[in-house]
């Protein structure tokens, strides 16, 4: 997924509320406790032998009862509770709920709250059953035989069926729908004819029952179980999304655990629990309520103040850098601030059909000439250098990969035998006012100067920009990022360097980069069934790539999520990132 | 009649000019909006689809031309990004936005016209030079810096006020405070200029002849007339102020139409984008109509001679 192209930067503040079930168990008062004793009479020495007598073992009981209290509150950490309502801040509204409309970041973690598909992701990246109960594939790897889950419901109390799927697969491919993730599903068997209104139906859906779905795809691909994970492959319920129309994203009915109970455009959005949804342990929240507005230091300081639960990071910095180097050094939140690597790259795209870049000497040069250990320091390490296309989360990462090291000597040798020993003069476009992009574009501008390159910084707004690098013979270079749909490497090979994908506009390969012998292993791997080869030819063909710098990988960045300590199982996931459904409040923490 | 009539020819033309230039310069701004709402993985089939939904393949002017026929139709639009109806989105925000501005406006009156009257009657003191340092400081103010400060000292540090959102009058009190002080000091000289101007005329001269106390002299002989002035700058600050409303807006997370213009510019929606600088033109020249109105209250000779 383009970076650039998503609704806002994914920044959640997350605060939580006190649900009716939710309130904090009471340690006995000794005051309280002293008002049941019985009185021993009146006056004299008796009775205050009574009474300290009272008091030890009053003392003795309330000091049990705090230890034992303790012993079980260390025991019942890990225990989930259910109860209490999580509030999240967001800076912008969702852009919609509609699993065939929404394909930005930040709507997919609200989408997994109320959508379910056929399989889902382990707490890594093992896609495991979910309203599938198995599935077979066929010899030819060009059928998928699932087997549905029986008993799911959709919120509006009917079945889910396997002609759920088709429906929502036909609804995803039809192009009245204009769905984002449509592009996705066009492998299936038939769909091209489908969207073209050559045909009724998909001819690669099929339901013969209403347990059992088959999707044939045109040519195999090792990829499509994958596939199923985007937004697109979640059920949706035919009636309700025809009755509904356009407005389904303000009445979304899925089969997951939550359901959309409130939602006031770009104010705030309520979720509650599902009632008919079967696994309890996905549902410890009461619900979940989204505050829309605001910008990301507003957000910190809401959480600073105790209001908050969590202040988090996905892709871009929602905590300001400053504040996140303070924070990370304040003790209060020593041991709250979990990272995972996110699948994410950030990188100086040269265009290969554009001057000087046409050049591979020029393009090696500029890969020689930046310092992408300046860049970690600019961004307090909330980054790690890149030295090839793939992050370390995504299967294929090679380790082995060296990049080209900073050596601006090397540069400045490769410039004059490539002819530009006096360097040259080209413009570095890149997104206005993205604080994770400003400070490395200044910081590369700086480092080309060194050996003559004079970069004129273009900073642009985002609809423009990505207009711009998507269409051919127009952007020179730009300083971009990619972000995974899904952990495959194809998502980031085949997907942006693939030659054979050109276009000459809407084109993801921003480079224009066309190396037939990297085409050659990208469309082998596309179809290869053998796990290990597969991932074998995806390595060989990023080698090339590095060495041939139609893109200069400058960094892989991490994804934060800062919490209080009553808010649990914030777990990261290496895809999804945030599994709200699965978070749960500690009740017995006092908030401020 | 015939003054209300071209007075409202006038500010039909106004609001088209202001559609048309907002138009057309959306419409100069490089990028293809079908890609923007479809997505980086759409195919050029959807992205035609959606060309042809929202009618971005015919020409500029027939564009426009439909448009206008839309809004002849008292229609909005859709977002094309949230598919929400224009006119709900900019009514739904309204309450905020204008909760925010009119508290703002109390508030900066309420401080303005005592400290002005002040300053005038006492010009040169002390006070009045002090009064023209502060009101020189908070001229000089941007709103977002001042929003931010208030925000981290008032609701943040200390906790006298909720940080952000909106969920009760109280919650607007600091926002409306922000604007207010941004306003005070300019309203504070521009009443006390007026005063200072007023009570050197023969009339407070003779009103203090004829032994009217100060307090009538000031708040009823001078005040009044000074008023004038400011209210017709009141009216023309309105736009100033909404632009002040936006960064608040922005800073104390108030859903308002600051914020939907905002985030519409950030989305390139341009229904939205549209919707929110008309209504906002709307309400510029309706807060016009208002102070020629208030014309007419506070100095009846205006009534009298239209």
């Amino acid at each position: 997924m383009n970076l650039l192209l998503r609704n806002a930067p994914v920044v959640f503040g997350v605060l939580s509320k006190r649900g009716v079930d939710n309130e904090p168990l009471s340690l006995p008062s000794p005051r309280k406790a002293g008002r049941g004793w019985p009185q021993a009479g009146r006056g004299g020495r008796v009775k205050i032998l009574w009474k300290h007598c009272c008091g030890l073992l009053l003392a003795a009981v309330v000091l049990g009862s705090f230890s034992s209290r303790a012993a079980d509150s260390a025991a019942a950490d890990s225990t989930p509770k259910r109860g209490g309502t999580l509030r999240l801040a967001l800076p912008t509204d969702v852009t919609s709920l509609d699993p065939a409309l929404a394909f930005d970041t930040i709507s997919q973690p609200f989408l997994l709250l109320m959508f379910q598909g056929l399989v889902e992701y382990d707490d890594g990246t093992k896609l495991v059953p979910c309203l599938a109960q198995d599935w077979t594939v066929s010899a030819d790897q060009r059928s998928y035989t699932f087997h549905l889950r029986t008993g799911a419901r959709f919120s509006n109390g009917r079945e889910v069926v396997a002609a759920d799927f088709v429906y929502t697969l036909e609804h995803v491919l039809d192009l009245k729908t204009a769905a984002t993730s449509e592009a996705w599903f066009e492998g299936i068997d038939g769909a091209k004819e489908f969207r073209a209104g050559k045909a009724a139906h998909v001819r690669g859906l099929k339901a013969p029952r209403d347990d059992t779905l088959i999707i044939e795809l045109e040519r195999p691909d090792p990829s499509f179980l994958y596939i199923l994970t985007v937004p697109g492959g979640l059920v949706v319920p035919r009636e309700e999304v025809e009755r509904y129309g356009k407005s389904f994203t303000m009445h979304p009915v899925g089969s997951g655990p939550y359901v959309l109970k409130e939602w006031r455009r770009s104010a705030k959005m309520r979720f509650e629990r599902n009632p008919l949804y079967s696994h309890p342990e996905r549902q410890c929240l009461d619900g979940v309520e989204v505050l829309v507005g605001g910008d990301p230091t507003t957000h910190l300081m809401m959480f600073e103040r105790g209001e908050l639960d969590i202040a988090d990071v996905t892709e871009h910095p929602g905590i300001p850098v400053p504040d996140f180097v303070r924070i990370q050094q304040e003790p209060r939140w020593q041991g709250l601030m979990e990272r995972i690597p996110a699948a994410v790259i950030w990188y100086l795209s040269l265009n290969t059909e554009m001057k000087p870049f046409d050049n591979l000497k020029v393009r090696q040069a500029v890969a020689y000439a930046i310092d992408k250990q300046k860049l970690v320091q600019l961004l307090h390490g909330m980054v790690t250098p890149a030295n090839g296309v793939l992050p370390p989360s995504v299967p294929g990462f090679n380790t082995n990969l060296t990049g080209f090291p900073h050596d601006p000597a090397k540069a400045r040798q490769l410039l004059a035998e490539a002819g530009y020993a006096d360097g040259f003069t080209f413009r570095l476009w890149y997104e206005a006012g993205n604080l994770l992009l400003t400070p490395p574009a200044y910081s590369i501008q700086f480092d080309l100067a060194q050996v003559g390159i004079n970069a004129q910084l273009n900073p642009l707004a985002m609809a423009p920009l990505v207009d711009s690098q998507e269409r051919r013979h127009t952007v020179e270079c730009c300083l971009t990022g990619w972000s995974q749909d899904y952990p495959d490497p194809s998502d980031f090979l085949d997907g942006c360097l693939n030659g054979n994908r050109i276009t000459e506009e809407g084109c993801q390969n921003y480079a224009f980069y066309n190396n037939p012998q990297v085409n050659q292993l990208l469309d082998e791997a596309a179809t290869c069934q053998d796990p290990p080869r597969r991932l074998g030819l995806y390595q060989s063909a990023e080698k090339i790539v590095v060495h041939d710098a139609p893109w200069v990988p400058l960094i892989f960045p991490y994804v934060y999520a800062l919490h209080q300590p009553w808010l649990h199982d914030v777990r990261l996931h290496p895809v999804v990132y945030f599994r709200f459904e699965r978070m749960w409040l500690d009740p017995r923490r006092e908030r401020k | 009649m015939t003054r209300f009539l071209t007075r409202l020819i006038w500010s039909v033309l106004t609001l088209l000019g202001t559609a048309a230039l907002t138009f057309f310069l959306l419409n100069a701004v490089p990028g293809d909006v079908a890609r923007v709402i479809a997505g980086s993985k759409a195919s050029s089939e959807v992205i035609k689809e959606i060309h042809l939904r929202y009618h971005l393949d015919e020409p500029l002017w027939k564009r426009f031309g439909l448009y206008l026929g839309q809004l002849a139709r008292g229609d909005l639009g859709h977002s094309y990004v949230t598919e929400q109806p224009v006119a709900q989105a900019i009514l739904s925000r309204l309450p905020a936005t204008l909760a925010l501005s009119a508290l703002a406006v109390i508030l900066w009156m309420a401080l303005a016209v005592p400290l002005g009257v002040v300053t005038a009657r006492f010009r040169g003191s002390w006070f009045d030079r002090a009064i023209l340092v502060v009101a020189t400081v908070s001229l000089s103010l941007p709103s977002f810096w001042l929003a931010r400060m208030l925000q981290y000292w008032l609701a943040y540090k200390l906790g006298w006020f909720p940080v952000g959102f909106f969920s009760s009058f109280r919650d607007l009190l600091l926002p409306a405070a922000t604007l207010a002080l941004l306003f005070v000091g300019y309203y504070a000289r521009l009443i006390h200029t007026n005063m200072v101007e007023v009570l050197d005329s023969p009339y407070v001269r003779a009103a203090r002849a004829k032994g009217a106390s100060e307090t009538s002299v000031l708040f009823q002989h001078a005040l009044r007339n000074a008023l004038i002035p400011v209210v017709t700058i009141l009216g023309m600050d309105l736009a100033a102020m909404l632009g002040g409303v936006l960064f608040v807006e922005n800073v104390f997370a108030l859903p308002g139409i600051g914020t939907l213009a905002m985030q519409s510019v950030f989305n390139l929606d341009p229904p939205m984008i549209m919707g929110t600088v008309l209504f906002t033109g709307a309400l510029v020249i309706g807060a016009n109509w208002v102070v020629d109105l208030l014309y007419g209250w506070i100095d009846p000779r205006i009534k009298t001679e239209h």
